[in-house]
């Protein structure tokens, strides 16, 4: 009677232990990565960078900043305007006289999250790559954004000081896209922020 | 005795454990699905509607900021001015995206088709000189620049001086019910007041000075770029744009238009332009040409797991109705 008993007792206890186990297991398997989890490889961060960039671009592009910081191209140096030495394009942060900088800076420099820009644009052989905004070489979940933007011959380069410069269609006037063969239409332009976080 | 008993009771005492160990395993499998079909709620309300629909309307959302642009470049070209060079100007700009902007939606996956469906004729009534008053070319500085007009989009102001003496400059949409935007000021500061059938509200700014112009964006709701409440909505949800309350065909009328310098431009259908002023592009004076009102155009886009289809209006600086 007492052995039998003892017995049942024990598969008792075993068979609790395996349920009550399982069951922390479970639980733990549930909740262990969740897409609010904090770490830097969390599709969540990601998504996240990827509609604050799109809402950047977009947004700059709304208020002709994006024109603007596209078109600020010294024609006679072949590079945009202040910047870095020996490149054409801005290494770090972009000089504040770049109408987009506010707006990338105040987006993405509170929230340590570095970006590139760079301007795809039409040639006859095909697209080419134009450097912008250069911050380091993209980590492994970097995501990227990008919008076209269409420049016509009647727009105008932008000076260094913020003033209207010649326009694109003159002939003479240099900047890093060639005119396409096409009446107004100057090209096609696709900038590109690809943002990740540090 | 008492360890006879004891035996008995360490029995009963398994049988609760048991119990104990049971419901405590429940409840762990309880909270486990509650967690677990939060975050799937979580999960599904942060999805798109149609999976895969975001890159096609943020294509289209590209593609009719491309055309908006193409618009507003062709009618400030005073190279075309028939309604078919518009009209070829338009075809080639949506042709040239289709080509050009359609391979690099091809490397990303996806493949565009644009076509030119139909077009609206207007008219753009403008003037470039920018030291010149806003009067038309008799100098009256009381006059209507269109009689009869459907509909008004793309309206702004660049003025070099406002003269804050007297009564103020009014821009105004009569038809019945009238909407009009006056410019007033005092030694340092312009105020842009909108007055609507309904209500009134105005934005105050610095006085122009040379070399920085005000910038009244009508449509665009914006002053010197920076948003103007007057000119869109109050806090309490009342409509202000461009036109509100005036309903059916109207007219445009300057008053005081003497009192301001610089220059202006509006895109409008239907009407009669004001005889005073000149048909065809004039450096010096106001002047009317022959401009694109919008373009409709059919866009239809193949993703990976999307199908889009549809036709887009593209009339850029366009108030809501």
């Amino acid at each position: 009677m007492v052995d039998s008993r003892g017995q049942a007792l024990s598969f008792e206890g075993i068979a609790a232990g395996i349920i009550l186990l399982s069951a922390v297991g479970f639980a733990l398997q549930v909740t262990a990565v969740t897409p609010l989890s904090p770490s830097t490889s969390s599709q969540h961060v990601e998504n996240q960078i990827q509609s604050t960039s799109e809402g950047a671009l977009d947004s700059a592009a709304e208020r002709g900043v994006l024109a603007d910081s596209v078109l600020y191209w010294n024609d006679s140096a072949g590079a945009f305007h202040d910047a870095s030495p020996d490149v054409e394009h801005y290494q770090g942060v972009p000089s504040s006289g770049l109408a987009i900088s506010d707006t990338l800076n105040r987006t993405f420099a509170d929230r340590n999250v570095a970006y590139n820009l760079r301007i795809q644009y039409h040639t006859d052989e095909g697209l080419k790559t134009q450097q912008f905004v250069e911050q380091g070489r993209p980590s492994d979940h970097a995501v990227s954004a990008s919008r076209m933007l269409v420049v016509h011959e009647s727009d105008r380069l932008v000076e260094a000081d913020g003033s209207e410069g010649p326009r694109l269609g003159d002939p003479g006037t240099g900047f890093f896209a060639p005119n396409l063969d096409n009446e107004s239409l100057y090209n096609v332009l696709h900038v590109e922020v690809v943002a990740w976080r540090i | 005795m008492a360890h006879l008993s004891g035996a008995g009771e360490r029995g009963d005492r398994g049988q609760l454990l048991m119990i104990a160990v049971l419901v405590l395993a429940a409840a762990f499998i309880v909270l486990a699905l509650v967690i677990n079909s939060a975050i799937f709620t979580e999960n599904l309300a942060t999805r798109e509607d149609v999976a895969g629909s975001e890159e096609a309307l943020e294509y289209r959302a590209d593609v009719t900021a491309s055309i908006d642009a193409a618009i507003v470049a062709g009618n400030e070209d005073h190279e075309l001015a028939t309604d078919a060079e518009l009209e070829a100007h338009a075809r080639n700009e949506i042709s040239t995206l289709q080509n050009r902007g359609g391979l690099v939606q091809a490397i990303r996956g996806g493949v565009v088709d644009l076509s030119y469906d139909t077009k609206q004729m207007g008219d753009r009534i403008a003037q470039d000189n920018t030291s010149r008053n806003l009067t038309n070319d008799t100098a009256s500085a009381d006059w209507r620049p269109a009689t009869g007009v459907d509909e008004i989009r793309n309206v702004g102001f660049e003025l070099t001086e406002v003269d804050t003496r007297g009564e103020p400059f009014r821009f105004r949409l009569e038809g019945g019910d009238n909407w009009q935007l006056s410019v007033s000021g005092d030694s340092s500061e312009v105020a842009i007041k909108v007055d609507t059938p309904t209500a009134s509200a105005q934005c105050v700014r610095d006085e122009p000075t040379a070399g920085d112009p005000l910038t009244i964006d009508v449509t665009g709701a914006s002053v010197n770029g920076e948003p103007c409440h007057a000119l869109h909505r109050l806090s309490n949800g009342t409509q202000m744009w461009l036109g509100t309350g005036v309903s059916g065909s109207f007219d445009l009328r300057f008053q005081n238009s003497d009192r301001v310098n610089g220059t202006y431009s509006m895109v409008t259908r239907g009407g009669t332009p004001d005889t005073g002023i000149e048909s065809g592009y004039d450096s010096d004076e106001p002047y009317v040409v022959n401009a694109l009102y919008s373009v409709r155009f059919d866009y239809s886009y193949q993703g990976h797991a999307v199908a889009y289809n549809g036709t887009v209006l593209s009339a850029p600086g366009e108030v809501p109705p």
